[in-house]
């Protein structure tokens, strides 16, 4: 188990582990052939190849010993990725305005020291200050409120 | 004198007042961009990209290629002054140019980089001029086997030039391949891995792609660090190069723009590999090779010549072949495309006034960054003393609009933010991310074109080496993967990557 946290033994499975999840999503495609191929051709022969390059980078891990992953610093990657997801969520919904607040309220999370004031300011700055330029400046068809 | 009369177009194209008007506001938005710690060219050109949406299609390329070169330039701004490089090819910058700083020579290290740039850009301007339609003229007599065979070509360059182990930039390019295929199968019509989202037949979009790899990957590695250290701002003395300095950076400006110009067509070198290979001549050549890291002028000019250089050679490709070379280049194509511009050798004729005037907007932009960024340094450092908290956020924001507006899609939004998750993950797992965007933007058009070859040869897989030209790129790509993998090159290649630190 200890080799999981391998850079490289963990590369190679995640290789092997999105060759997988191509072949079982295109596996239902006629292959054909080399000289005739079907829709399937591509997709299953570079999956194929994508797990045989895992295959190999992993076993490669093995016998090397290389460095350890470094640590994963989740409060950022799940604050960032929240912020956005959020964003994606509500900016057809509820409109720019709204979506940049919420956003920016989520991700300032991220940064500790952030002062509960200065963190509204920022984002209620922010989505005046885009709402400003990309709906009223450049004219993109965004809407500011909920509809 | 066909070269002059072309050029006398492109100027006539970019000398409108809109036109300079869209060049001078690219490069200073793009240098605006650029200086901020962590931001590259491709992060400034995706978040900028609705900027040029209202435009017509040559000054929203026009704009586009001042944000590239402006973002290029503003980052080796931040190596010199804060030790800090902007994006990856200015990190050889850093080297000698904030040992210059620290030596109160700011000012002058600035002014070598901005005279390199400048010089290297109006070198390469002519280069594309003289390169990019012979180049196109043979392109035209490719077929899809050729068409496949390049692919395959840049594909395998690009990852021999990548950074860290080949074997893992391999698997990164058939990721990508494979990710590009999602949507519906041109041939066939079916859906292929779209796991039932309708949004998914249209396949995914590139900015989104490269934004959460390269813009919110960034993000979250940079709040690792809790406390980030302050940035201590070098003092500027207005220091001119004098003559002598003038004198000990030409030659090396000169090796540093043929150097940057001949890899920046190189799929997947660009700027990067310009820089460090040109920094690393250098250092080989000098008489005395101690002084590099320590302030070194040559240290500056060189890679500075070489990564603009380069920066400016990528378009070659993607504007006589509709190839990226790296995936700023595929940014442009699919901004492009937006414009209802279809990149490939029929743009030098169908639009040959987009082209030129790309080409002469190169030159004007250039010289619009060296007017623009010695005055404006003061302006420059005050960005990048913005605390990272304030900062992030706001290029998060950026981000969402910027990739909601390309096609007004939530859900392209939400796939940039799964696609940051990725980037972290591989930033971890040292997996080198640009092979798989151009993969990515490769997949389709590889299968589309050996679907396209089979058929015309009734089923002959040797059409793609029959065919002397097709044949001649298989064998390049062979020898660059047998090389790459020859573990005295490998050697060599690590040296020539990481050399000082």
């Amino acid at each position: 188990m200890k080799h999981l946290n391998d850079k490289d033994v963990a590369s190679g499975l995640m290789f092997i582990l999105f060759g997988l999840i191509a072949l079982f999503l295109t596996s239902e495609f006629d292959f054909g052939s080399a000289a005739r191929p079907g829709p399937g051709f591509f997709p299953i022969v570079l999956s194929v190849l994508l797990m045989l390059i895992g295959a190999a980078i992993s076993g490669w891990g093995l016998l090397r010993h290389g460095d350890p992953i470094a640590h994963f610093a989740l409060p950022p990657l799940i604050l960032i990725t929240a912020a956005v997801c959020v964003f994606s969520f509500c900016i057809e919904p509820f409109g720019l305005v709204p979506s940049v607040i919420l956003a920016v309220l989520i991700a300032s999370c991220a940064r500790p020291h952030f002062g509960n004031v200065q963190r509204f300011v920022l984002a209620i700055g922010l989505a005046a200050f885009s709402a400003l330029l990309f709906v009223v400046l450049l004219n993109l068809p965004i809407s500011l409120w909920p509809v | 004198m066909e070269l002059l009369s072309n050029l006398e177009l492109g100027f006539a194209t970019v000398l409108t007042p809109e036109n300079l008007m869209f060049s001078f506001f690219g490069v200073l938005l793009g240098t605006l961009i650029g200086v901020l710690p962590g931001l590259g060219p491709l992060v400034a050109i995706a978040v900028l990209l609705p900027f040029t949406f209202g435009l017509d299609p040559v000054s929203s390329m026009i704009m586009l290629a001042g944000i590239f070169y402006g973002a290029q330039y503003g980052g080796s701004t931040t190596a010199i002054l804060i030790n800090l490089p902007g994006e990856a090819s200015s990190i050889v910058t850093t080297l000698d140019g904030h040992e210059m700083a620290k030596r109160g020579e700011a000012g002058k290290a600035l002014a070598t980089a901005a005279i390199g740039s400048f010089f290297a850009g109006c070198v390469a301007t002519v280069l594309i001029g003289i390169f990019a339609p012979p180049l196109a003229e043979l392109a035209f007599k490719f077929g899809p086997a050729e068409y496949f065979s390049l692919m395959v070509c840049g594909l395998i360059v690009s990852v021999v030039l990548a950074n860290g182990s080949v074997l893992k930039a391999i698997g990164m390019m058939v990721l990508g391949l494979l990710i590009g295929l999602v949507g519906t199968d041109e041939q066939s019509g079916l859906q292929r891995m779209t796991l039932g989202v309708p949004e998914l037949s249209d396949g995914l979009a590139v900015a989104a792609i490269a934004m959460g790899i390269f813009g919110l990957g960034e993000i979250m590695r940079n709040l690792e660090d809790f406390n980030r250290r302050d940035f201590t701002v070098s003092k500027i003395t207005s220091l001119m190069p004098g003559r002598d300095d003038l004198k000990r950076i030409f030659a090396p400006m000169v090796r540093g723009t043929f150097l940057g110009s001949f890899l920046g067509v190189l799929p997947g070198g660009g700027a990067l590999l310009a820089s460090f290979s040109a920094y690393a001549l250098e250092k080989k050549i000098a008489p005395n090779p101690d002084d590099f890291g320590r302030g070194a002028i040559q240290g500056v000019a060189a890679p500075e010549a070489a990564n603009n250089a380069g920066a400016q050679t990528s378009f070659i490709p993607m504007l006589t072949l509709g190839i990226p070379s790296n995936p700023v280049m595929a940014l442009m194509i699919s901004a492009l495309v937006i414009q209802g511009i279809e990149p490939g050798p029929a743009v030098i004729s169908d639009h040959p006034e987009l082209f030129w005037g790309i080409i002469a907007s190169m030159w004007i932009g250039n010289l619009m960054l060296l007017l623009l960024n010695l005055p404006l340094v003061g302006l420059w450092v005050k960005l990048v003393s913005i605390p990272y908290k304030i900062l992030f956020p706001i290029v998060i924001v950026f981000a969402c609009v910027g990739v909601f507006s390309i096609n007004n899609s939530a859900f392209a939004v939400f796939t940039m933010a799964g696609f940051g998750v990725f980037g972290y993950v591989l930033k971890k797992l040292e997996c080198e991310p640009a092979p798989m965007i151009l993969g990515f933007i490769l997949g389709p058009m590889m299968e589309g074109h050996m679907q396209r070859a089979l058929l015309i040869s009734r089923g002959d897989i040797s059409v793609f080496v029959r065919e002397p030209i097709s044949a001649g790129l298989l064998a390049v790509a062979a020898v660059a993967l047998i090389v790459a993998v020859l573990p005295s090159v490998n050697k060599t290649r690590k040296i020539a990557m990481v050399d000082d630190d």
